[in-house]
């Protein structure tokens, strides 16, 4: 399966703007519009993923990240104040130097891996798109998950109730303390 | 596959849990009687006693599909955890209204925390072996700091917390690298990829990242830092709990990882583990011996102990019954000697734990819990024909018999070090007692729990062939067959 040139042309919009959305949130000086470029980087995300014929994937990023996700930070940063710039501290002298070598270094090693193993056929299971084609990915995905993975999906569930009966009981804690 | 394959008995101890740890929370919504609350927690610690005995009694069933085993080991180990939960919780009802713990979220992430430790110690996969680990450690940095007025309880949370993470980041990467390496993430089949790939160095790398993980966890030095402060800020009963519950599941997955899978490389981990055992044992020894603080001295004896268990993984499958056993053994005298100390505690003074100068006349005044402590004070030194000589016995030999003798030798000095400090105590308890010393705490249910923990320490100790049978042979069906 080759790309149309439409779908290249397509493919390369979608990734600057994704690009675009990250620098975005790294170099907003307002939270709330690093939220904002989140928001952005999210959605064309989405629209890879089902460029990428992974469609169940894409709506779950759009509905579970750029729908839940971000309203949850932009909650967060309404309760705290976001709209205030945020003290930018820049780093200097070695520390930036540091910085720019590990990005320098981390690049250089991406560039690595993908020169190398760009045709190599890698690891084929029996997912093929056929298969995707006659059981469609919301089966697909449910059988792996809540039959072969069912376990760890369990586990990860009270993994998250731990979580939460422990957040919650330190900081109800903390607040009755502090009433008294 | 289907739905019909799902076997849920072969997770029946965990489930059992799980459950309970429900149940409470729900009652807890409705019912503020604490001591309720914590008759409930029992039930359901008990039943999970029970089934684990019935399954390590019957005929053995399937693993949960590739993810958890009920095999031997894994049986062992929950038979071990449901023991210390059940302890855990009969030292717990009197102390947690005597302190003031809030009943629901103290018994019921205390459940959830041994439903943790069991799956990790049935765990056959890196994802259902790290979700377990993260719900015992979540589970275990929120009841360090459940004491929320004390800023030392405070203090130990959070530094466990941080330190936990840290650990677990190790444990991941390491994971990460295993899965490049190999190619799957089930120990079975990293097992067979393992010959074909020996010494390849991202293997090796992943292999020291879990090392390292594990090493936290269980406390070993040089990566125990964490240990004295938060055993000593968290309230007495979850230190008793913690101790010998994180240890055990630590341990577990420590052994089915190092002995079950990367049996072909055992000269490349030997030493590792025999170094940490060195200097595990010789540095909590070392420091355990300046401490005032029965409480703290406890906190370094539990690193020493990790270090005689480490001694057994060291002599790989030879040490696999004796580390076993070993770890039944710490449970049962470890708690006992905190259920002691929670006996003695009092809500106000000894937040930071019960000084050596409190035991002070201790035969005079309670003659029965004294001579409990020093049951347990003598088995913790390794005496003769307690449960810790018998643990001790066996890793010792198993390291003499896979050709570690210098591993030994290290083990039986430290363990006269160690004699100084326990005895220590117990000298303390028959000198005069102190005219104007508060009575200590009366309760049954902490007496029936000590009382489990002394006989059963002294059990051990003169039937110890009852424990053997049934940790022997554990790991020819490491993976469940």
């Amino acid at each position: 399966m080759t790309a149309t040139p439409l779908e290249t042309v397509l493919f390369i919009a979608f990734g600057a703007v994704a690009i675009a959305g990250a620098l975005s949130v790294i170099l907003a000086r307002h939270a709330v519009y690093s939220a904002l470029g989140m928001l952005v980087n999210f959605v064309a995300l989405a629209a890879m993923y089902i460029m990428l014929s992974a469609e169940f994937l894409g709506i779950a990023q759009l509905i579970v990240y750029a729908g839940a996700i971000v309203v949850l930070f932009l909650f967060a940063l309404m309760l705290i104040g976001g709209r205030r710039p945020a003290e930018q501290g820049r780093l200097t002298g070695g520390l930036a130097a540091a910085g720019s070598a590990l990005v320098v270094v981390f690049l250089a090693e991406i560039a690595y891996l993908v020169m190398r193993l760009t045709g190599t056929a890698g690891a084929k299971g029996t997912v093929t798109p056929d298969v995707i084609a006659q059981l469609g990915h919301i089966q697909l995905l449910g059988a792996t998950l809540l039959l072969e993975y069912i376990l760890p999906f369990e586990l990860a569930s009270v993994l998250l109730l731990v979580g939460i009966v422990g957040a919650v009981m330190l900081a109800r804690a903390r607040r009755q303390s502090r009433q008294e | 596959m289907n739905i019909a394959d799902v076997q849920i008995v072969s997770i029946l101890p965990q489930t059992l849990l799980l459950a309970a740890a429900l149940v409470v929370f729900l009652a807890d919504l409705v019912w503020k009687d604490r001591k309720g609350i914590g008759l409930l927690a029992l039930a359901g610690v008990l039943a999970t006693f029970v089934a684990t005995v019935v399954m390590l009694a019957g005929p053995g069933v399937p693993t949960f599909q590739h993810m958890a085993a009920a095999d031997r080991f894994a049986l062992v180990i929950s038979l071990v955890m449901s023991a210390a939960a059940v302890l855990a919780v009969l030292v717990s009802l009197d102390y947690i209204v005597r302190v003031d713990l809030p009943a629901g979220e103290y018994y019921g992430l205390l459940l959830l925390a041994a439903s943790g430790m069991m799956f990790l110690g049935a765990a056959t996969h890196l994802m259902t072996l790290f979700l377990s680990l993260e719900i015992l450690s979540i589970a275990l940095y929120a009841l360090a700091g459940i004491r929320t007025t004390d800023i030392r309880a405070g203090e130990a949370a959070l530094k466990y917390f941080l330190l936990g993470a840290f650990a677990s980041a190790f444990l991941l990467y390491g994971m990460a690298l295993l899965y490049g390496a190999t190619g799957t993430t089930s120990l079975a089949g990293i097992a067979a990829a393992v010959p074909s790939v020996q010494t390849d160095p991202m293997l090796i790398a992943g292999l020291a990242l879990l090392l390292i993980g594990f090493a936290f966890k269980v406390a070993a030095v040089p990566f125990h830092m964490w240990t004295p402060d938060v055993y000593q800020g968290a309230p007495s009963s979850v230190t008793a709990f913690m101790s010998v519950g994180a240890k055990a599941a630590g341990f577990a997955a420590l052994v089915r990882v190092l002995v079950a899978v990367f049996p072909t490389l055992y000269a490349w981990w030997v030493w590792p583990v025999g170094v940490l055992a060195v200097l595990t044992m010789t540095w909590g020894n070392l420091a355990a011996l300046a401490q005032g603080n029965v409480k703290r001295m406890l906190a370094y004896s539990s690193i020493a102990h990790a270090g005689y268990i480490l001694v057994g993984v060291a002599a790989g499958e030879a040490g696999v019954s004796g580390v076993l056993f070993y770890l039944m053994a710490y449970a049962l005298m470890n708690i006992g000697a905190f259920a002691v100390l929670i006996a003695l505690e009092r809500a106000e003074e000894d937040a930071a734990g019960v000084e050596l100068e409190r035991m002070r006349g201790l035969f005079h005044r309670r003659p029965w819990l004294a001579a409990a402590m020093t049951v347990f004070m003598f088995s913790l030194a390794g005496m003769p024909p307690l449960a810790g000589f018998f643990g001790k016995l066996y890793v010792f030999s198993a390291a003499v018999r896979s050709g570690l003798l210098v591993l030994a030798i290290i083990g039986v000095i430290n363990s006269v070090i160690s004699a100084y400090y326990y005895l220590r105590v117990v000298a303390r308890m028959a000198l005069a007692a102190p005219a104007e010393e508060a009575e200590p705490a009366r309760c049954p249910a902490l007496t029936i729990g000590t009382g489990i923990a002394a006989v059963g320490t002294v059990l051990l100790g003169i039937y110890p062939t009852w424990l053997l049978n049934l940790v022997q042979g554990t790991l020819a069906v490491l993976f469940g067959g």
